[in-house]
């Protein structure tokens, strides 16, 4: 087969005909200019990629992109993915969420995630904020984070998403910064060549609630991983400290890769004729997916 | 060459304050997070005579926000641990050896070609305070930066005013060829 037979994918093919209504400014647009760039540089069609988010500003990406989308419900897109990932193998899956959807609503969902490695690639906007409900803390902000309904500020510790998720067993673990987008870009291509879960944890500046962790704020406490020399991120032991980084510096890049543990679908024995969308065996015929049609859509 | 020479905050900053209809201090603020960007999304290599205009500290801050970005990434087509997308042709299995290209985030970079107007933008909107309106349904202040939008746009294209008229028109233009379009369109019209 010649290469005047592959179809050549651009970031034109992603625009939608919605206009964001994130705030000026706001991080989110990186990260969504980032997720084109990488669709269209690995040539994955609209139609070949499955855009599942949960609730929040960042969850509202799914309508600034063309491409298939599913917007769920509060905390719970890792699960409706790992569905889909399981119905239908062939499609790239990509969860896109928020800091409190992922790891405060949704928190359950991700541990069990990064244990069962499902083959999807996770994008989390962490502004360090609720910012769709106009400014709560979150479970990423820090400890002492004023907000409106924290004026003594936070009296939690944050989680650090990255630890969790080594915790947990994910296997690919990376950090990005919105500003960045071209970096963050390689990072979700990095992501979904991986078999088996990514998390690629984002740090995202919020212009309107969190004038703290500023873009400046961001960029004077960050480091790329690959800038300091040496670092593995095959190398369990390092990474182990790696991904507990954050007081001094947060570093950014592939903080932890394996490759060793097969991904979800390899393992459920249900699936081993194949996946369900090539199953004969479902009651589906037309009559029952005319009625289905007509409750859920 | 342009044979223009080199320029001291006081007059960029006054000039920034004419244009924008700032106090001095905002002017400074502006002009200082509008170079920032500048550096994030041009890099140095597309500024330099604007680098050899300014006095060191405002060309440090270019210096600061083109080490923000880090730059292009290089990849190896050769890493086994990183498997190929099912079903996509062509050279698809690298993975990033090189993540943050030369140098990454603290390093000087040659500027992020991804960046649009809405992040170049977004630290001086930032850095504003939030606006507020009463809102019923949420029982009190509703914060919004949504009015900041126009505010960072006259700014910006207040310290533009200010910088492209002491560059010649070649590096005006290189400029020009650097940023990212809406925020070009502005450059030229500055």
């Amino acid at each position: 087969m010649g290469d005047t037979a592959v179809k050549k994918v651009t970031v034109k093919d992603f625009a939608s005909e919605h206009r964001p209504t994130w705030c000026p400014g706001c991080g989110d647009f990186g990260i969504l200019t980032a997720l084109k760039r990488a669709l269209a540089d690995l040539n994955i069609a609209p139609h070949e990629v499955m855009v599942i988010s949960g609730i929040g500003c960042g969850s509202k990406l799914v309508d600034y992109i063309h491409a298939n989308g599913f917007m769920t419900i509060h905390g719970r897109p890792l699960a409706v993915a790992t569905g889909f990932a399981l119905a239908n193998p062939h499609m790239h899956v990509v969860v896109i969420n928020g800091d409190g959807d992922a790891y405060g609503i949704g928190g359950n969902h991700f541990i069990h995630t990064c244990r069962r490695n499902p083959n999807l690639t996770h994008i989390v906007q962490n502004n360090q904020i609720y910012a769709l409900t106009k400014g709560q803390y979150s479970p990423t902000s820090h400890r002492g984070f004023r907000t409106t309904t924290s004026p003594d500020g936070a009296p939690e510790w944050p989680i650090l998403p990255t630890e969790l998720a080594f915790a947990a067993g994910a296997g690919f673990i990376a950090r990005g910064y919105a500003g960045a987008p071209q970096q963050l870009a390689e990072l979700i291509k990095a992501g979904i060549r991986h078999k088996g879960y990514a998390l690629i944890d984002v740090l995202q500046p919020c212009t309107t609630f969190n004038k703290v962790n500023t873009y400046e704020w961001y960029e004077e406490n960050s480091y790329d991983v690959a800038a300091e020399g040496g670092y593995d991120p095959a190398d369990p032991k390092a990474a182990a400290d790696k991904v507990r980084e954050w007081d001094e510096k947060i570093p950014l890049g592939v903080l932890f890769r394996r490759t060793d543990r097969p991904s979800y679908d390899e393992l459920v024995p249900a699936l081993a004729q194949g996946p369900l969308m090539h199953s004969s065996s479902l009651p589906l015929d037309e009559a029952t997916f005319a009625d289905l049609k007509e409750e859920f859509m | 060459m342009s044979g223009f020479g080199a320029v001291s905050i006081e007059e960029l900053v006054a000039d920034v304050a004419v244009y924008g209809r700032l106090p001095a201090g905002e002017a400074e603020q502006a002009l200082r997070q509008v170079l920032r960007s500048i550096g994030r999304s041009c890099g140095t290599g597309a500024c330099s005579e604007l680098m050899q205009m300014l006095p060191p500290s405002l060309a440090n801050e270019l210096r600061a926000g083109s080490a923000a970005s880090g730059g292009p990434v290089a990849e190896s087509t050769a890493d086994p641990a990183v498997g190929p997308i099912p079903g996509q042709p062509g050279p698809l299995t690298g993975h990033v050896t090189q993540q943050f290209g030369s140098g990454g985030i603290g390093a000087d970079g040659p500027g992020d070609g991804l960046i649009d107007r809405q992040l170049f933008i977004g630290p001086m909107v930032q850095s504003y305070d939030t606006e507020f309106g009463y809102d019923q349904t949420l029982g009190g202040m509703d914060l919004v930066s949504v009015y900041m939008d126009d505010d960072a746009a006259r700014r910006t294209q207040a310290v533009f005013a200010a910088l492209r008229r002491r560059l010649s028109p070649a590096a005006a233009e290189a400029m020009a060829q650097a940023l990212p379009p809406e925020i070009a369109d502005w450059w030229r019209t500055a």
